[in-house]
Parts: structure tokens; sequence; C-alpha cells
């Protein structure tokens, strides 16, 4: 597996490049300047970038985005050292597959890189056999092909989410990228339940929250974010969400969660 | 900020070229305590900062370093004291080496008993120093502030490892615990690869660190006077860290007593023992007791 690393620290480039190289992926290129970053993607269109958030050039966050806009397909494991309280959410709202804070050691790149390559084979897989009327045997008997729409602006996680869920068994009927499609999709496919994410342009995902609610009433909302404070978690389930999954997503944590939802 | 490792290199090499890349953090105590002195930095007392430096032994490699690679080629004398060094690049160009320090405690925040592991061995490297220095200064040795220095760094990639790799180091503190007997440099070549020493050898010199320093932390050199004060001073150091009543300190009672030519109880009172060896030396000799020293 392709991986390209980006971090303007020397001896943070060559140890991940020896570490993965041992690890059987290949490293296509270390910069340690974010200018140089899109053109490397687009030559070498690796599999996994291994992201600095603080780089000279231009900053981890703005590449993410440009890597997840040009490049959905491509996972972006997000390294920062950085204090900055929300860092982490701003990185998973912008489609981050894998989130590290500095310091971290060798074992916890691995298992990270683990996550992402496992949770991209899985919506891959799921997503190749869309076609299948039934994707997952036990799963699909258990929630019956229970109807779902994802909603997110950012479409490398609306990718990832549709596998993800689909491979748990649930029906996607509908996509969209903003909180008005969303009611309009919530109306007319009156799904099981709708992800919604919370950060999103022309309407937010708590914003549309009580008109998809009005829409569709008996839909359970569940908020997909990277923010999981204590203010935004309140404020969504008094809009009347029925949980939320945090980002970058995670099968596991996904299948745990639905368990519990649809076992209520 | 680096990678932490978890995976030990193979050979002392690997790990001597990682150090020569990583930035050294610095004691959060440190930081505070130089910033405190930052709007004096034109007219503060060199002895007084040294002070502070030296008790970090982190900030005192960086201080060394910080002067080879600043050395100019018509410097033919050496710089082997951190005073001296002050003086030599001036407070000033020091406080402004010192922007935005790395400091220990963020690195090491979420390895708590790491962290602990590193604040007793700088702890002890502490005690080895002031020790060394007092020895030297009875055996009227006017290099005490180099022998002090050797044995504030003798252990210092202990330090780097608790910093840079604190699950190997506390591996191999595990280890250690668990068979008292084992020898350190083989739970060290098991858990890290390599013996720490082969590591701070390669990496003293590659960091040029002063001639009169090397020489102190030699173990070739191990018959000389001076470096047998620097390596008695380590024992005790890390043998009484683990208590007053350790096996191992008889042994090097008797050793430094012969080094300083002093009487055990006179000893015991310089190294701060408990009251109650003192007395009980003090006895012991009045008696006439031929073990007493």
């Amino acid at each position: 597996m392709q991986v390209l690393i980006v971090d303007d620290n020397a001896s943070m480039r060559t140890l991940l490049t020896a570490l993965l190289g041992s690890q059987g992926y290949e490293v296509v290129g270390a910069l340690e300047d974010g200018s140089a970053v899109m053109e490397a993607v687009r030559r070498h269109r690796p599999r996994i970038v291994c992201l600095d958030y603080q780089l000279p050039g231009r900053n981890g966050l703005a590449i993410l985005k440009d890597i997840n806009n040009e490049f959905p397909d491509i996972d972006v494991l997000f390294m920062t050292a950085s204090e900055e309280g929300n860092i982490e959410q701003l990185a998973a709202d912008a489609g981050a597959s894998g989130f590290l804070r500095k310091p971290f050691g060798q074992k916890q790149v691995l298992d990270e890189l683990l996550q992402v390559t496992e949770t991209r084979k899985q919506a891959e897989r799921a997503n190749k056999a869309t076609a299948a009327p039934a994707v997952a045997g036990l799963s699909t008997a258990r929630w019956g092909r229970r109807k779902a729409i994802i909603v997110d602006d950012n479409s490398s996680i609306r990718v990832l989410l549709k596998g993800v869920l689909s491979e748990l068994g649930l029906n996607i009927v509908a996509q969209a990228a903003n909180g008005e499609e969303a009611i309009r999709a919530a109306k007319t496919h009156q799904p099981d339940v709708l992800f919604l994410d919370v950060n999103m342009p022309i309407l937010s995902g708590l914003e549309a929250l009580p008109k998809i609610r009005e829409a569709s009433p008996e839909t359970a909302v569940v908020m997909v974010t990277g923010d999981t404070s204590r203010q935004l978690v309140q404020q969504a389930a008094g809009l009347g969400a029925r949980g939320y999954i945090v980002k970058p997503v995670r099968p596991a944590y996904v299948e745990t969660f639905l368990k519990k939802l649809f076992a209520n | 900020m680096t990678l932490m490792i978890d995976f030990p290199f193979a050979s002392a090499g690997p790990w001597v070229d990682h150090f020569k890349e990583v930035e050294l953090p610095v004691l959060r105590h440190t930081v505070h305590q130089l910033e405190e002195l930052r709007s004096e930095a034109e007219t503060i007392n060199v002895h007084k900062l040294a002070a502070i430096i030296t008790h970090d032994p982190l900030m005192t490699l960086r201080v060394y370093r910080y002067m080879e690679e600043k050395r100019s080629k018509s410097q033919n004398a050496e710089i082997t004291t951190v005073e001296r060094a002050l003086v030599m690049m001036g407070t000033y160009n020091f406080y402004d080496s010192i922007r935005d320090l790395p400091v220990i405690e963020t690195q090491l925040k979420g390895h708590p008993k790491a962290m602990l592991g590193l604040l007793k061995v700088i702890a002890r490297s502490c005690h080895a120093a002031a020790w060394a220095r007092d020895w030297a200064l009875l055996r009227q040795n006017t290099a005490f502030d180099e022998i002090a220095m050797a044995a504030l760094l003798h252990d210092f990639v202990e330090i780097l490892m608790w910093c840079f790799a604190p699950a190997l180091a506390v591996r191999a503190r595990e280890q250690l615990a668990a068979s008292p007997h084992a020898r350190s440099d083989v739970v060290q070549e098991q858990v890290f690869g390599a013996p720490l020493e082969a590591i701070m050898l390669e990496l003293s010199q590659h960091w040029g660190l002063p001639s009169l320093l090397l020489s102190l932390l030699n173990p070739g050199d191990a018959e000389s006077g001076n470096v047998r004060n620097v390596k008695l001073a380590v024992d005790l150091a890390r043998h009484t860290a683990n208590g007053w009543n350790d096996a191992a300190l008889p042994d090097d009672y008797r050793e430094i007593e012969a080094l300083l030519h002093i009487s055990h109880s006179n000893f015991l009172e310089r190294i701060g023992a408990p009251e109650e060896q003192i007395v009980a030396a003090r006895a012991a000799e009045a008696a006439g007791d031929p073990l007493a020293s």
C-alpha cells in the first residue's frame, strides 16, 4: 500500500519511512513542505497520506480539504502537536480518516493505519457489492435492510460511511450534502435512520434537525461529528437526535451504536 | 516533535543517528525558572543562571551542544563548564537560543510511568553531581566543576530513553526490578538492542562534548582517580535511590572511603546518610571495631 509522508520534522520523516517500510507499506515520498504536497499526490496517487498540520508553505488542514475534494478515495492520517482545542474536530469534519496527536509512538501509528485501511477495505467491499440485494447476512437479517440516509458535505466521508453502513446491512436510499437536501430526502424516503453531519453549508445539521424530525417523525436522527463536547451533545439531544457517531468513522463503533439504537 | 520509539533498534548506531536528529526537551520547572529571569537577560549573574541549568541534565546538554555548534575555528581552548559557556556566549545570546523550548512534561503527557522514571533518574543524576563535586573538592582537584558535570551527564542516554522511548524504558526498569541480580547492560541489550554506555560514548563524541568530559565519562580510563570519582558518585546515587539499606552500598562505601581517605562516619555525614547509621559508625569507630570503616 502506497503512503506519502508529510512532516517538517526530519526525524519524524526518517522514522516513519523506516517503520512503514518495515511493515510492508511502500513509502512513495517524504515531504517537509506543504506547498508541494498536492503535486506529489497527483503524481504518486498514494492510498494514504500521513499529514502533519503545522507545515511550512501550507497548513495541513488546507491540504486535507484539497485532497478530499480531488481524491476522495485517498485516506489522510492527520498528525499534529497543536494544542488548539478544536483541531481534532476540524480535521474530522474536513475528512481525515485518522487522527494522531503528537507525541505518539510507533505502535500507535501502526494501529491507526490498520484502522484506516480496514475501514476503507470494508467500505470498498460494500460499495462494490451495492448491486447485491443483501450484503451482510447476519446484520441484514437482524436489521431487515432498514432504510438510511447519509448527510455530509464531505464526499469522502459519505463514500466511507455508505460502505460501512451497507456492510452492516442498512439500505442507503439517499445521500445529501447539506441541511436543505437532507430535509427533502427525509420527506421523500421516510428513512428508519438518518446520519446527519453537524457542520455543513447552506443549512447546518443542528438547524436542519428539527425540520427533519418534522418531515419524518419516525426517523431516528444520528449526528455524525468530530465535536463531542457536552454542549453540542446536549443541544442535539434537545432537538431530538437519538445519538451521535464520532468521526473518523470506525466500523466497530458504528456497529455497536446501531445495535443499541435498534435494540430500543 | 519526533516519533516515540516502541520497537528497539538493532544496535547502538541507529540510536545515535536518531538522537542526533531530535531536539532535546527540558523540564517545565527549568523553563519557568529561566523565563522568570528573561527580563534580566543582559545583566543576570552567570553563576545564578548556571545553577538553574545544571539542575537539568538535558538543559545542560543543550548548552554544550550550542557551544559546539557555535564554536569558531580560532577557538583553541575548550569550554568545559556551563558557567564558562555562559560567559563565552553571553547571557543575552543564551536567552535568544532558548525560545519555545520543548517541554518534557508535554512530551510525556500520555506516559505517567515514564515521567516518574525520568524524574527519578534526573534526581539521581543531580545527587551524583553534588557528591562528585564535593569529593573532588575534598581531593583538592581543580577540575571539580567538570567532574560534577560528568556525573550529571553520565546517565543522559537513560534520560533520553525515558523521553523518546518511554515504553521501552518502562520495560527495562520492570525487567531489572523483576531480576535484581541481572546485569543492567544485559537487560539494556535485550530491551534497547544496545548497552546505553555504548550509545552515550558515541553520542558524546558526536555532540562534541569537551574532551575533559569525554575522558571523565570513558570507562576505558576507569583506573584514573577522577573517573573513579565520577563513577563512584554515579553508583552511590543509583544504589541509594533504592534506599539506605541497599545491598550494594557497603562495597560503594569501602571504595569511596579509600579514594577520599576519610573515616566511615565522616563519609556518611558528608553524603547525608540517616542519623542512626552515622551514630552507629561513630560508636563502632570509638570501640575500635575494624569493620567500622
